[in-house]
């Protein structure tokens, strides 16, 4: 096979041949889907409104954010965590309730799944603030960020989740919120 | 509606599916996760993924079972009728915590999470517009890498 051969090949394989070809590696992004946006679903049941733990003495989510600045990671998060987070911790509270509801809801049906996995990531490098507090495990941080790039990179809602159903409708849709999803999904 | 094509790859046993089957298939799915979230009435610990109790339960299976009869008779009001009995339940249980108590549904957080999930789908699902059964049958959807190497 010539050089020339060989770039046409690959050019025409990579425009073919999909992401995941066999269907024991699509069954295998759908469960590390689905086992995220469990974990989300999990991790959200602790955050209780309305307070969030705020108290004396503090506990839960409050207790948890407030180790940004006792434990410190990067000077700056801390600084802001202690004098923007924790005074309005009430909206804060309820923005981490809602999207890690969201994440875990969302990455369960596979519904615009790349837009969650890159929320996820954001909501992840948030979580990293809390990486010197007491019994935290670092690892558990970085691999929650490689889970969320692998759905991301893999698309894997399109696997057994709802953007696979939805998507193709999307496309030949050519309404906004619909252009949207395509790119969500 | 011919050219609804529906990518069904992770489908076990889903060679050739029409459009509706695999819509319906996912609504069957999402009844029975709803039924199947029951179970952790009796889960607690580290396990329990999500917290179901009181009346919840009956949100759970009540709610499921009607998915679960939408999907089995491909009725897309009933799809939207359990959704927003989903995405009910789900606002009804974010007020009760914004209260300050679980209250008559008994959930917390992860319950909400999981309701607002089922709703959200089976809105999403029931708003798609369904292919006349005459025409159903040029709908032929491809399992698109069915050709590929494993």
């Amino acid at each position: 096979m010539t050089g020339t051969d060989y770039a046409a090949v690959t050019d025409y394989a990579a425009d073919t041949v999909p992401i995941l070809p066999s269907r024991m590696n699509r069954a295998a992004i759908a469960i590390v889907r689905v086992g995220a946006g469990l974990l989300w679903l999990q991790n959200v049941g602790w955050k209780i409104p309305p307070d969030f733990g705020r108290g004396d003495p503090p506990s839960g989510l409050y207790l948890s954010a407030s180790y940004a600045v006792s434990h410190e990671v990067f000077h700056p998060y801390a600084w802001l965590v202690e004098r923007v987070v924790l005074p309005n911790f009430t909206i804060f509270g309820w923005l981490v309730l809602l999207v890690e509801a969201s994440l875990g809801a969302f990455l369960l049906i596979g519904l615009a799944t790349r837009f969650w996995a890159v929320m996820g990531m954001a909501q992840t490098i948030v979580m990293l603030s809390v990486l010197n507090a007491p019994h935290e495990w670092y690892w558990s941080y970085v691999l929650m960020l490689l889970v969320h790039l692998a759905l991301f990179a893999t698309a894997a809602g399109r696997y057994a989740g709802l953007d696979g159903l939805l998507r193709p409708e999307w496309q030949h849709s050519g309404s906004w919120w619909a252009r949207c999803l395509v790119r969500a999904s | 509606m011919a050219a609804l094509r529906v990518v069904v790859g992770a489908l076990p046993g889903a060679g050739v599916m029409t459009a509706r089957d695999a819509l319906d298939r996912a609504v069957l799915m999402l009844g029975v996760v709803s039924v199947v979230s029951a179970v952790f009435v009796l889960v607690h610990g580290n396990f329990q993924l999500v917290q179901i109790r009181a009346a919840g339960l009956v949100v759970a299976l009540v709610l499921g079972l009607l998915t679960v009869v939408a999907g089995w008779l491909d009725e897309p009001t009933l799809m939207l009728a359990a959704g927003a009995g989903f995405l009910l339940a789900a606002a009804v249980q974010l007020a009760l915590l914004a209260g300050g108590s679980s209250g008559l549904l008994g959930g917390n957080a992860s319950t909400f999470s999981l309701w607002l999930g089922l709703g959200v789908g089976l809105i999403a699902v029931g708003m798609v517009p369904r292919p006349e059964v005459g025409e159903e049958t040029s709908v032929e959807l491809t399992e698109p890498h069915a050709h590929e190497a494993p």
